[in-house]
């Protein structure tokens, strides 16, 4: 009975307690929340180191395969035919994608048709054009704006065109827009020597581009017959580069029979120096059934480059320099501070690890030894590229570290070394670094450089805040060369030695 | 119940309640920020399942992955580069005591560039906090209508050299008036700078009256040096002499700057503006090469340059660098022709007749003789000794190689035509130097 009672009376107090907690849930309504995702948080991080193991894993395999790809790729050869046929394919796309995007741009002009003033519109979209959040709108505002102002004033919107560099460089960019031009509108801008040369060069382009893309070679020999030398020597290779005959045998009687002799000299000569000629089967064949005359010289390198097989453009990224860890062989052809440069971001990155604090200098150092069994007999030198490595990530644990392996004399050599070479914009943080290096640096011919940039920095620094420059300075010690030199920029002259 | 048990049991109310607190504290205690856990709409974080990795996360991970250094650093930098552009400043709060990502980071850069487009405010405070310039310049890289007040919100003489310049540059190529904002600025260095980056839109675009009348609202803030030089600069690009024309309306110590200027220009064959740096997406790289780095100075627009600049006397002063230009040391003599040669020779003869201008003439009476050597019969008809004298030098120092090998006894005949027994006594020494040298 006695035991009965005990347990009831353990029991109504645990109901009781329970009453309590559930009170203080109620009181504080988050409180459940609370507790649920402080579980959900510190799982989270678990979660996360391991989604970012994952991500990591990802995007090395996906990067494995395209490499693969690009290697296959690289490896596959066409015909020059081929090529050009593949090349015209694509122009063809492109011109339908082209057309595409006009008639859209066209659509997103009609909000502009009700806008009497188209300044300052157009002056909004250009200043925010740049600005993460609406960098394409603002760009296809922009031409939509042109668009507009061009279908009620032509004249009117290409002078404004020629006042707003802003405007010309998406312009410039936009080659589908320039299809709402005819060709003499656009050939008139180009013939205009008051208008400025950029003006008329990002005119010539797309003149150029629509008459290769038509495949309007009297076109060419007119706007070649009415050119200035600059013109005419920036427009050929332009067109030859993009030029895919329809119609071979066509093109090449306008050549021979149809073009001035100094266009036709031009036109082989540019076919001569262009890899990426026009070289389609029929063009080809019968390009050399001609009679060249004085341009016979040319036959030889033209047939060079008719016949000769084209890789895919894959290119293959600097990747494919992989390394085997550990493989000394790599290495005995490189400077060994390059050696250790590159094999410590091996394996792992182990500047990045010892920043993290997660592993030691000393751990590293005999990493490095053993990766590089060839410098065995080198190790101070070994130290040294790690100090340097190193020193940027945790300046004073790293000095800590060298200290114990490298002699003073040469600690402070790398250290001047090392300080010139740092690519650090934060003249707040150079000064962290200085202070945690050795200071007694010399002051002559191999600091000089190094002096004059911290000088500059200062004088920079001082210019927009003097108070936080000396503080900065302050923050080195009295007697380091680094701190007249800080000192020189502040007040603006050499200080003292 | 008795007091002792409504007492045992009001503790342990107290106790449940303190333990409830205490677990949900310590559960709160222990979360490390899930930086890669975004915010809800309410506020409230959004659970585990949701979670991504963030980038000192992914940093680290792929930190401690094996693979090739090549490997390691694209890789690196596309996570900086993503992170730039989606959270600059928290990368750089990330950076505050680490080392600047620099292995091949070019994604990197980008940082203060997105923070000028995000959140151009935080430049300064940034630059001035750090001692960093990339961030301060960088400014110029947002909305030119946000930037401005930013900087001119600093004190008076922070703005550093240059940065107005930009700014306006940029301004103004997007919109023609954006110049108008320049009548705000206090800071005489700042509205100088905020000048002459207006300038150079004007001119680069040949907005000419929009130019001029900018010089004359800003008369008394402008830095003459730059405006000078970037005239004639402007002036040499569209090769248009008659342009000239229009320094009538400029004050006196930019245009003498200016013509200081032109004249070094057309005392050369060609000129070479340094590289023309745009900008596409954000990134600068080099503008197209035809036409815009290289300017060729032709005989033409050399003569029509000292045409224009001697009918307004504006060579006062300045004869010297005239003469120089003329006769220019490194001066080609391909793209004249003899009627050019022969417009030289009149322009040489109408030239006033006063002492100063005395070199410019000698000058161009060489540059005809250099240009037409052939012409050597007309040099007797030229109306003074001295003229002559240095005509006949000058047509025979042009007698090519060709020319002196087989009329060497004319060649000497015109030398002794020299008046002046000095000069003549040198030339017939230079000449014979020349012509055993062929012979040799």
């Amino acid at each position: 009975m006695k035991t009965t009672c005990r347990t009831v009376d353990v029991a109504s107090h645990l109901a009781v307690a329970g009453v309590g907690a559930a009170l203080w849930i109620c009181w504080q309504p988050n409180a459940l929340d609370s507790l649920h995702h402080g579980n959900d948080r510190a799982g989270a991080t678990r979660e996360t180191t391991r989604l970012a193991q994952d991500e990591i894993t990802r995007r090395v395999v996906a990067r494995d395969a395209a490499k693969q790809e690009a290697q296959v790729m690289a490896a596959k050869k066409i015909t020059a035919a081929e090529d050009a046929k593949l090349r015209l394919a694509k122009q063809q796309a492109d011109g339908l994608k082209n057309r595409q995007r006009l008639a859209d741009l066209r659509k997103l002009s009609l909000t502009y048709q009700n806008s009497a003033d188209l300044r300052s519109p157009l002056a909004e979209v250009l200043s925010g054009i740049g600005l993460s959040a609406q960098e394409s709108f603002g760009k296809d505002a922009a031409m939509a704006i042109f668009l507009e102002w061009h279908r009620r004033d032509p004249a009117g919107a290409l002078a404004e065109l020629a006042r707003r560099p802003a405007w010309l460089k998406v312009f410039e960019n936009d080659y589908p827009v320039t299809l709402a031009l005819g060709m003499p509108e656009i050939l008139k801008q180009i013939l205009n020597v008051g208008n400025t040369d950029h003006y008329r060069t990002v005119f010539l382009s797309c003149y150029t581009e629509r008459l290769a893309e038509t495949d309007d070679l009297n076109g060419l020999a007119e706007a070649y017959a009415r050119m200035d030398e600059g013109c005419r020597y920036w427009m050929l290779p332009a067109f030859i580069t993009s030029w895919i005959p329809r119609d071979g045998p066509a093109a090449v009687r306008a050549i021979f029979d149809e073009f001035s002799p100094e266009l036709r000299r031009a036109m082989i000569d540019g076919l001569r120096n262009e890899w990426n000629g026009p070289w389609t089967a029929d063009f080809t064949s019968a390009l050399f059934q001609r009679d060249f005359g004085d341009l016979e010289y040319c036959r030889s390198g033209l047939k060079e480059d008719a016949e000769r097989d084209k890789s895919l453009t894959y290119e293959l990224s600097s990747e494919s320099e992989e390394l085997v860890p550990g493989d000394s062989k790599v290495f005995t052809a490189k400077p060994l501070g390059e050696g250790v440069e590159m094999m410590l971001l091996q394996d792992r990155d182990y500047p990045e690890l010892f920043a993290a604090g997660k592993i030691g200098a000393e751990e590293i150092y005999q990493e490095m030894l053993r990766q590089l069994p060839v410098h065995a007999g080198e190790p101070e030198l070994v130290a040294r590229a790690v100090f340097k490595a190193l020193a940027p990530h945790q300046p004073a644990s790293a000095a800590a570290w060298a200290m114990t392996r490298i002699n003073h004399g040469d600690l402070i050599h790398d250290t001047a070394g090392l300080l010139e070479g740092l690519k650090d914009p934060r003249t707040k943080r150079m000064v962290e670094v200085i202070k945690s290096l050795p200071a007694d640096l010399p002051d002559g011919k191999e600091t000089a450089d190094l002096t004059t940039s911290i000088r500059y920095r200062f004088q920079f620094w001082a210019g927009i805040d003097r108070e936080s420059a000396t503080t900065a300075a302050a923050e080195l010690p009295a007697n380091h060369i680094l701190a007249r030199a800080a000192q020189g920029g502040i007040t603006g002259k050499e200080a003292d030695p | 119940m008795n007091a002792r048990r409504w007492l045992s049991h009001g503790i342990a109310l107290l106790l449940g309640a303190a333990i409830a607190a205490s677990l949900a504290s310590n559960k709160q205690g222990e979360v490390i920020p899930a930086v890669g856990a975004e915010a809800n709409l309410n506020g409230h974080r959004v659970c585990a399942v949701h979670v991504r990795p963030s980038p000192p996360e992914l940093l680290a991970a792929l930190a401690g992955t094996p693979m090739a250094m090549a490997r390691h650093l694209a890789m690196k930098n596309e996570i900086y580069a993503d992170w730039a552009q989606r959270d600059p400043a928290g990368l750089l709060a990330y950076l505050k005591n680490r080392a600047w990502p620099v292995h091949g980071s070019h994604g990197f850069d980008r940082v203060f560039i997105e923070l000028s487009r995000q959140q151009p405010g935080v430049l300064p405070a940034y630059a001035r906090a750090n001692g960093c310039r990339e961030a301060m310049e960088a400014i110029v890289h947002g909305d030119p209508r946000v930037a401005f007040p930013i900087l001119l919100a600093e004190k008076p003489g922070r703005i550093p050299y240059g940065l107005m310049h930009d700014l306006f540059e940029k301004g103004e190529g997007s919109d023609p008036e954006f110049h108008q904002r320049i009548a705000g600025i206090a800071d005489p260095a700042a509205r100088a700078d905020a000048i002459s980056g207006t300038a150079r839109v004007m001119l680069e675009n040949r907005r000419f009256d929009d130019f001029f009348s900018l010089l004359d609202r800003e008369k008394d803030w402008l830095n003459p040096e730059r405006i000078g030089a970037g005239f004639a600069s402007a002036m040499i690009k569209c090769r248009s002499a008659g342009d000239l024309n229009r320094m009538v309306s400029m004050a006196d110590n930019v245009r003498s700057v200016a013509v200081k200027e032109l004249l070094d220009y057309v005392s050369q064959d060609s000129v070479a503006f340094g590289p023309r740096l745009y900008e596409v997406d954000g990134v600068e790289t080099l503008g197209r090469s035809l036409g815009v780095n290289q300017y060729y100075i032709s005989e033409e627009y050399r003569l029509g340059t000292l045409r224009i600049l001697t009918e307004h006397g504006w060579l006062a002063g300045l004869e010297h660098h005239a003469a120089a230009a003329i006769t220019g040391e490194g001066l080609g003599l391909c793209n004249a022709n003899e009627e050019l040669a022969a417009q030289w020779k009149q322009w040489a003869l109408d030239l006033p007749e006063a002492e100063n201008m005395k070199m410019v003439r000698e000058a161009a009476i060489v540059r005809w003789i250099k240009l037409d050597p052939e012409k050597n019969a007309e040099i007797a008809g030229l109306p003074t000794q001295r003229l002559r004298d240095i005509s006949y030098v000058a047509a025979v120092s042009s007698m090519d190689g060709w020319h002196l090998a087989i009329n060497a006894d004319d060649v000497r005949k015109l030398v002794g035509r020299i008046a002046d027994p000095e000069l003549r006594e040198q030339a017939a020494q230079a000449l014979e130097k020349r012509i055993a040298g062929k012979q040799k």
